[in-house]
């Protein structure tokens, strides 16, 4: 302290001889002199290292599985967005159509040390293993209000935003006009309603209640979940922990084993062996009374509805779940490798944009993640699920969070499959297998 | 001097843990700032780190007061670093990444991907599960490697190598393999030779035969107690044992599935290949109340699971067959974008696994034959396998040049094929594609270039259908290649689509097969049945009953998969394929040589 006190009491004399500078007033002078060179710097230098606001120009790859829309609505936008921004055009590279084929070969290039991809479309299921290995970049500066709240919240992991919604997709019960009187509001009455529709015996093709796609792949895992969630139990809790052993669990798989069974089942056996497209046959084939099926089903059934030489139409109806729907639907996000991470999030807000997602649901057939969208005339009319679908995915719930989500899903199917097989009792070892595949064992 | 040192000591560590703290904190502020900490886990780590810093800050000065009491300071000092440093280095990467497990989960396992035989798929499947699980033993319960196996029908998968995995096998087949695990070596042989050339983005080293399975003649078990005797018996032997019981023999296609050239070549070194020929019918897969000529692993699979009605198939192994040997092929791609570098390592491991005991005990239990191993407690007769086995021969396959006579032979002796097409003229297919052209003018530009694929002794029938009817513009028996492109040339698409009467219309008119015919319905259409009286079923049940094998060529808005259109051609041996306007014509030729049978 004393050199400070020493220095400043010769301070008067530290000025150039022969100038008077009365009252240390170089001080005050110093403290200008420094403003402006603070101003100069930070409006003059500065600017010259920040980064600027432009695109980076040259080709944005975009690794996604097959374009599934009606005509190609995908291709048409990204064409679209190619005629408009011919120095940022953009590729999609188109992967197989199974998901994890997809997943297999955007992990390896995403681990290649090579700039190879530029956008990353993702199933929702994957943004906690993408976003937590290191493959993205995370949004700034992005606007995201006007997007509906389920599919935005699958873009976020830990708080952080990493990708936009591209599209979303929420499940549906479809049921026979003819045969059901009111919407069931519980799996009980599915069960009654079905049970009277077999024994009135109106219909010869009958032969059994409802049906899903319970064959061995993601689809059995959402379909459980549905049923589970349907009956007020759960698999996985907020905060992370396996609760799946629990009476409401146990009732829910029970009402599906004991379904199964029987000369007139209430759950139709071939479900078992079922993917969307074959219970969407087995449902336009007027086998069952009730249908679980994403919106897509009502485009094949819509063509059916009306009696035509000889076949008699199905008359159907689409509703909720009985309980949460488990959310579909894919994502847009940059990857961390890219060069062009400015003109690649210019592209996803171009993907994700009002104008886009009203083409993509109205031509295309994919449910959009705008809610402005579903209020159009047009998209009301020429899918009219749409109000329905809407509500489903406000209320619809995302799968397990979790970095190892496909291992999770493998367990957890190996878990139902077990329940199928013992009148819906549980492996003794459930919980814990469940939570050792959370964490990736 | 003691006064000094006093002093320092004093203060010293205090000040040096202040300043630790204050930086803590400031890097704490900026670390909560950005989001790392966003976890319990990261927090928790966060604190381990930080109180060792300030502990180890402030304890440097009691240490420095205990060293002065030692002799030879310095020495002892090197020493206790030297021996701290060894500790450390042995001991930290174990105990972090324990650490790191206990907090944060497993690190992701690496992706390594194995491309299969349709056929082997599944028991493949089944041994990587098991292999991912050997990898998870001594990395506390974390497995290293995820072996994503996928399959592609026939050859594909081996054409699809031999042209460097292009954006359309990216997207018809699968993601780039790591690992090629074929039916059988002689597959890749022409592929390695293909691929080994200097300026190839693919580099395919061949492995070694990881086990077996030999082809079998899989007959119902009724049929089986009349045709089995304990003597040994050749291919020809129990080929004309069975067919004189009049049931139906299916083989697949001899030109791209293994199963079938391997015993379509040691029927015909015993019996005339006319004979085989009028005997056979084309099947990829077991049907009830048939024969079919398969692999061990597929009829022992298809007992297990596949098979609703007992009995079950039984099989007949003949004395002279050859095998299935299951090559592991580690392939390697240079683009530097798509190399999968981390990939290698694991695919050794698992090539190397499946030579252990552990490796061929799974295959075992999965149905496969490992070279070093008898056969394990799954091959029980009521899978219709025998554990035992005598075969006479040494060698897997038929060499080369034997291969090459073969598909001369087998070219002249299958049967004429006689196809009956249908085309979608509904109004859908006036739509124009990005070239600008409808989709008809394309689909007719296709066909024209489809019938140019047609043999010598074949023939064809043309018809069209919209809205709820299917008009015939050539019959049966035509060979004029350009008459089926002067009919279409009158046709304006219009109206619905009734494509389930389209087919049942083209069963009846291309006629049963015969001993010197075989025919096929080959359907084009860009949507769904909209116009049919018949349902989905009334087709299945027709095509199943007849036994004439449907393709499907799916364009604009029809998919196989999005309307079930597999479930027609599923029910005769056919094939549904998706299809663009730009592949449109390739993939019609390539079905029409499929249905004339030729060599492709």
């Amino acid at each position: 302290m004393k050199w400070l006190r020493r220095t400043w009491a010769a301070l008067p004399r530290l000025g150039p001889p022969g100038v008077v500078w009365a009252n240390r007033s170089w001080l005050a002078m110093g403290v200008a002199i420094g403003i402006v060179l603070t101003i100069l710097f930070t409006s003059g230098v500065q600017p010259l290292f920040r980064e600027s606001g432009e695109w980076e120009k040259g080709k944005l790859v975009v690794l996604s599985g097959r374009d599934e829309s009606e005509g190609g609505q995908r291709r048409a936008l990204i064409n679209q967005w190619n005629a408009e921004h011919p120095e940022q055009p953009a590729e999609i590279v188109e992967l197989s159509s199974e998901a994890d084929g997809q997943r297999s070969e955007m992990v390896a290039r995403a681990r290649e040390k090579a700039d190879n991809v530029d956008v990353f479309n993702l199933d929702v299921t994957w943004t906690a293993e993408f976003a937590q290995s290191g493959y993205l970049r995370p949004l700034s500066t992005v606007d995201t209000s006007g997007f509906l709240r389920k599919p935005l919240e699958s873009c976020r992991h830990q708080g952080v935003l990493w990708a936009l919604p591209f599209n979303t997709d929420a499940g549906l019960l479809f049921y026979r006009k003819d045969l059901v009187k009111e919407e069931p509001l519980g799996l009980d009455e599915i069960a009654t309603t079905s049970t009277r529709a077999l024994r009135a015996a109106q219909d010869a093709r009958l032969t059994a209640g409802f049906g899903g796609q319970l064959a061995d792949y993601e689809g059995l895992t959402v379909n459980a979940l549905e049923l589970i969630w349907a009956e007020k139990g759960d698999v996985v809790d907020e905060t992370g922990k396996v609760v799946i052993d629990s009476d409401r669990t146990r009732r829910a798989l029970r009402w599906l084993a004991d379904g199964l069974q029987g000369e007139k089942p209430v759950v139709l056996p071939e479900s078992l062996d079922q993917t969307e497209q074959l219970t969407t046959q087995a449902f336009r084939d007027g086998k069952i009374v009730f249908m679980r099926n994403w919106p897509v089903a009502h485009r094949t059934l819509q063509g059916n509805r009306g009696e035509s030489a000889g076949r008699p139409g199905i008359d159907f109806e689409v509703a909720q779940l009985t309980g949460p729907s488990v959310l579909g639907g894919q994502n847009l996000a940059i990857s961390a490798k890219s060069a062009k991470p400015r003109a690649a999030q210019a592209l996803i807000e171009f993907l994700t944009g009002p104008r886009s997602q009203q083409l993509l649901f109205e031509r295309g057939g994919l449910a959009a993640t705008r809610g402005i969208v579903y209020q159009d005339s047009q998209v009301t009319t020429r899918h009219p699920y749409a109000t329905t679908l809407l509500k489903a995915i406000e209320d619809a719930r995302l799968r397990p969070v979790t970095a190892y989500y496909s291992r999770f899903s493998d367990e957890f199917r190996t878990v139902i499959r077990y329940a199928l097989d013992h009148d819906g009792a549980l492996p003794a070892n459930a919980t814990q297998v469940l939570t050792d595949a959370l964490q990736g064992r | 001097m003691e006064d000094v040192d006093q002093r320092r000591s004093s203060t010293a560590p205090r000040y040096a843990g202040a300043l630790m703290l204050a930086a803590v904190a400031g890097h704490l502020l900026s670390e909560t700032a950005t989001g790392a900490l966003a976890t319990w886990q990261s927090w928790v780590l966060y604190g381990i780190g930080t109180a060792l810093l300030v502990l180890s800050a402030s304890a440097i000065d009691r240490l420095n007061r205990l060293a002065k009491r030692i002799r030879l300071r310095w020495v002892v000092f090197t020493a206790v670093l030297v021996v701290a440093a060894g500790l450390v280095a042995l001991a930290a990467p174990p105990v972090v990444a324990y650490g790191r497990v206990l907090l944060l989960g497993c690190p992701q396992p690496t992706e390594v991907r194995v491309l299969t035989s349709q056929d082997a798929a599944p028991v493949i499947g089944e041994v990587a599960r098991k292999f991912e699980q050997h990898t998870a033993a001594g990395n506390h319960g974390c497995r290293t490697a995820r072996l994503y196996v996928f399959s592609a029908w026939g050859n594909r998968g081996a054409i699809a190598l031999r042209s460097s995995w292009s954006s359309q096998d990216l997207k018809e087949v699968g993601p780039h393999p790591d690992v090629w695990l074929p039916d059988s070596t002689t597959e890749t042989t022409e592929v390695v030779r293909r691929t080994g050339g200097i300026g190839s983005a693919v580099r395919i080293t061949p492995g070694e035969s990881v086990a077996f399975s030999p082809v079998v003649l899989g007959v119902p078990a009724a049929i089986a107690q009349d045709v089995v005797s304990e003597a040994a018996e050749t291919w020809g032997e129990l080929f004309t044992k069975v067919g004189g019981t009049g049931i139906g023999i299916g083989r697949p296609d001899p030109l791209r599935a293994i199963d079938g050239r391997l015993a379509t070549e040691a029927l015909y070194e015993s019996l005339e290949p006319a004979v085989v020929e009028r005997r056979v019918e084309e099947a990829d897969r077991p049907r009830p109340d048939a024969a079919v000529i398969t692999t061990e692993q597929v009829l022992m699979r298809h007992n297990r699971t596949g098979c609703a009605r007992k009995p079950c198939l039984t099989a007949l192994y003949p004395s002279d067959t050859y095998r299935a040997d299951y090559p592991l092929n580690l392939v390697e791609w240079d683009a530097p974008d798509v190399s999968n570098l981390a990939a290698r390592a694991p695919a050794r491991q698992f090539q190397a696994w499946l030579g252990t005991q552990e490796g061929m005990t799974a295959l075992n239990a999965a149905g496969l034959r490992p070279a070093r191993q008898a056969a394990g407690p799954e091959f029980r007769e009521e899978l219709g396998v025998r554990a035992g086995l005598a075969l006479d021969r040494a060698e897997a396959a038929p060499d080369d040049a034997v291969h090459a006579a073969f598909q001369k032979k087998y070219e002249q002796a299958k049967r004429d094929g006689r196809v009956w097409l249908a085309l979608d003229a509904s109004g859908s297919m006036a739509e124009p594609t990005a070239t600008g052209d409808t989709r008809f003018s394309v689909a007719v530009e296709g066909v024209r270039k489809a019938l140019t694929q047609m043999g010598a002794e074949d023939t064809y029938g043309l018809s069209v259908f919209n809205n709820s009817e299917v008009r015939q513009l050539i019959p049966l028996g035509r060979r004029d290649k350009e008459a089926a492109t002067a009919a279409l040339g009158t046709v304006q698409p219009s109206g619905g689509t009734p494509l389930h009467q389209a087919v049942l219309d083209g069963l009846d008119r291309v006629g049963a097969n015969d001993a010197d015919h075989v025919g096929a319905v080959v359907v084009l259409t860009d949507g769904e049945d909209t116009t049919s009286p018949q349902t989905r079923q009334d087709v299945v049940d027709a095509v199943a009953r007849k036994g004439i094998r449907v393709f499907v060529i799916a364009v604009g808005d029809a998919s196989c998969a999005a309307h079930a259109l597999t479930s027609i051609t599923d029910a005769s041996g056919g094939e549904c394929r998706d299809s663009t306007t730009d592949t449109l014509g390739d993939d019609l030729a390539a079905l029409f040589l499929r249905v004339w049978g030729g060599t492709g």
